[in-house]
């Protein structure tokens, strides 16, 4: 509970609609969480993991419909329609009111109301946001509790200040027609009905910190991005951090824990975040990130001790599972992880064999795993100002055309990278035809609270606050051959490309600059 | 962009004619490809950012 009057007026007015049994104020504390685990359990909703090689792990399978972020159903409410833009679903905020806030009605009826206060962002930090998210999911309370900081702390942090994110979640009977989730940019609020799952539910994260956030970044002069936050370490001790978009699949998560490969003795790398960053200037004139998140909700499949260690080390205790599979031993499997077992009980439930023509684990299967319990953690990763930044990263999958790393000649030079980031699956046998690329500006495409036109000129003010705004560089590891191979290894060696970025910004490399237009004239 | 060897390649498997395929640029393709950019940012409007327009008319220009 709280004194916060504008917290309980809102709350109330939420209680009445809902009309919960009961309703649940979370102080995010040991005991609580160990009773919702228990509450889940006993529910046969959650199912203890083998206890020696996952200790404190749970698996939870979601509705078959409800898998993933549904984008058709994705809205920006914002008071204009033209202040979406094109690349945003809009409802206007009176329609939001007449099609959507009904379904709430009664909707938590024979249910209890879970209040979840948390922060977005290290306690005590100037740039972290209060909000609190209304659900009736204990799962997404048990999710929150590792994504975000929550509970008192989260009341502690907001004190008796208005400004806070609402959200107001249900998920209501869970069918796929009833299904939406809104942002209100102007009034800080949020709605999702109808989905339990990861970006629709867990409201911290894309509802959050990205669409809420970029556009109070735009209005507070700062970035909300859906960027990783890398330390990288060289041989003398000295930690260059990079922040860099890449759309999803394309190995955020892999690049946020990297291993420096054995030949580069002496560097070390620090993850500061994966999935999103905050950023700011400074009183020096650097841009400083911090992430929001305070844990990791990871794709499962692909990961494994060769792909990304430091996850698996990460998700090996305290952990949550949502549709993967799991063996008669309680171990869990996804593809990728390793040779399969001979048989488990696939994401639906169901037994399964490796001869199964369905997959053991869904392809959107996650872990929601504590940052803190990450290997490569760095030790700065909460810390209230951030960590400067050096370098920023815009990078797509694009399978021809693209070069391995290019160094923008300009801020907005940069920009514009950013602006034609994009994915193409496979090499096209010459020019690129129009219409076989996926364009995902900046990575944001899914995740701008505003018009994107907007958004642009936003990136580019941005560039004009400070005289040395950090350097902004292109790359792609997804080259591929004209037989579909990859040209570039991946993984672990980027970050030789890494190491050549930091030298650049160090204004070490040859003083002839090899730039993009140089390369261009190298080349008949 | 790097040349080969201003990259650390120890112990990196990746040949010499595929490290030189992805640390070039075929210009035609490129200028092609910006074509198609310029497509993709009409949807925009006029709330496309002219600073931005400018960099790409300015990097069609070098192309040419």
């Amino acid at each position: 509970m709280t004194g916060n009057s504008a917290v309980t007026t809102w709350v109330d007015e939420c209680v009445k609609l809902c009309k919960p049994d009961k309703v649940h104020w979370c102080d995010g504390s040991d005991a609580e969480r160990d009773m919702l685990t228990k509450m889940l359990l006993d529910r046969g909703e959650f199912q203890r993991l083998n206890e020696a090689n996952w200790p404190n792990c749970y698996l939870y399978r979601s509705d078959p419909t409800d898998v993933a972020r549904t984008e058709k159903v994705t809205y920006i409410c914002s008071e204009k329609e033209s202040d979406a833009g094109p690349t945003n679903n809009y409802l206007s905020p009176a329609q939001a009111q007449t099609d959507i806030l009904p379904r709430y009605a009664g909707a938590m009826k024979g249910r209890t109301m879970y209040v979840i206060p948390y922060v977005m962002g290290p306690l005590g930090s100037p740039y972290s946001k209060v909000g609190f998210q209304l659900t009736d999911s204990a799962y997404v309370v048990l999710n929150m509790f590792i994504m975000a900081r929550v509970g008192k702390r989260a009341l502690d942090q907001l004190g008796s200040s208005a400004d806070f994110v609402k959200g107001l979640h249900s998920i209501g009977e869970l069918l796929p027609e009833t299904r939406a989730i809104c942002h209100f940019p102007e009034r800080n609020e949020i709605w999702s009905f109808g989905s339990g799952y990861g970006g629709n539910a867990l409201l911290g994260k894309k509802c959050h910190a990205l669409r809420i956030a970029s556009a109070q970044a735009r209005r507070e002069g700062w970035l909300a991005e859906h960027m990783l936050i890398l330390g990288l370490e060289n041989p003398e001790g000295k930690v260059y951090y990079i922040a860099a978009a890449f759309p999803s699949a394309c190995g955020k998560t892999n690049l946020a824990m990297v291993i420096p490969p054995a030949a580069l003795k002496g560097w070390r790398t620090w993850t500061v975040g994966d999935d999103i960053a905050w950023m700011r200037y400074g009183k020096d004139g650097r841009l400083y990130a911090i992430n929001p998140e305070a844990g990791f909700f990871g794709v499962a499949p692909g990961t494994s001790a060769k792909t990304n260690l430091n996850a698996l080390k990460t998700a090996s205790a305290n952990s949550i599972f949502t549709n993967v599979g799991v063996d008669e031993n309680q171990n869990v499997w996804w593809e990728g992880l390793g040779p399969a077992p001979a048989k488990l009980t696939d994401w639906k439930g169901n037994p399964w064999t490796p001869d199964s023509p369905e997959k053991a684990a869904h392809p959107n299967s996650r872990f929601t795993t504590p940052a803190s319990q990450c290997p490569s953690i760095s030790p700065h990763w909460e810390d209230p100002e951030g960590v400067p930044i050096s370098a920023i990263l815009f990078g797509g999958r694009r399978a021809s055309l693209v070069p391995l790393v290019v160094e923008s000649t300009s801020w907005n030079n940069g920009v514009l990278i950013g602006a034609s980031m994009g994915s193409e699956a496979t090499a096209a046998a010459t020019d690129t035809k129009a219409g076989t690329i996926r364009h995902d500006p900046m990575a944001m495409l899914p995740f701008c609270g505003y018009h994107m036109g907007d958004y642009f000129q936003h990136w580019i003010d941005m560039g004009k606050k400070v005289a040395n705004p950090p350097k902004i560089y292109g790359v792609n590891w997804f080259r591929q051959d004209e037989n579909g191979k990859f040209l570039w290894p991946g993984f672990g060696d980027n970050v030789r490309v890494l190491q050549w970025i930091i030298d650049r910004v160090e204004g070490k490399g040859e003083p002839s600059k090899p730039r993009l237009e140089i390369c261009l004239a190298n080349k008949t | 962009m790097p040349r080969q060897q201003d990259l650390n390649r120890e112990g990196l498997d990746c040949s010499g004619p595929s490290l030189d395929k992805i640390l070039t640029v075929d210009k035609p393709a490129w200028k092609a490809s910006f074509d198609e950019t310029r497509e993709y940012f009409k949807i925009f409007g006029d709330r496309f950012p002219t600073a931005l327009m400018d960099e790409v008319s300015g990097l069609e220009k070098r192309l040419s």
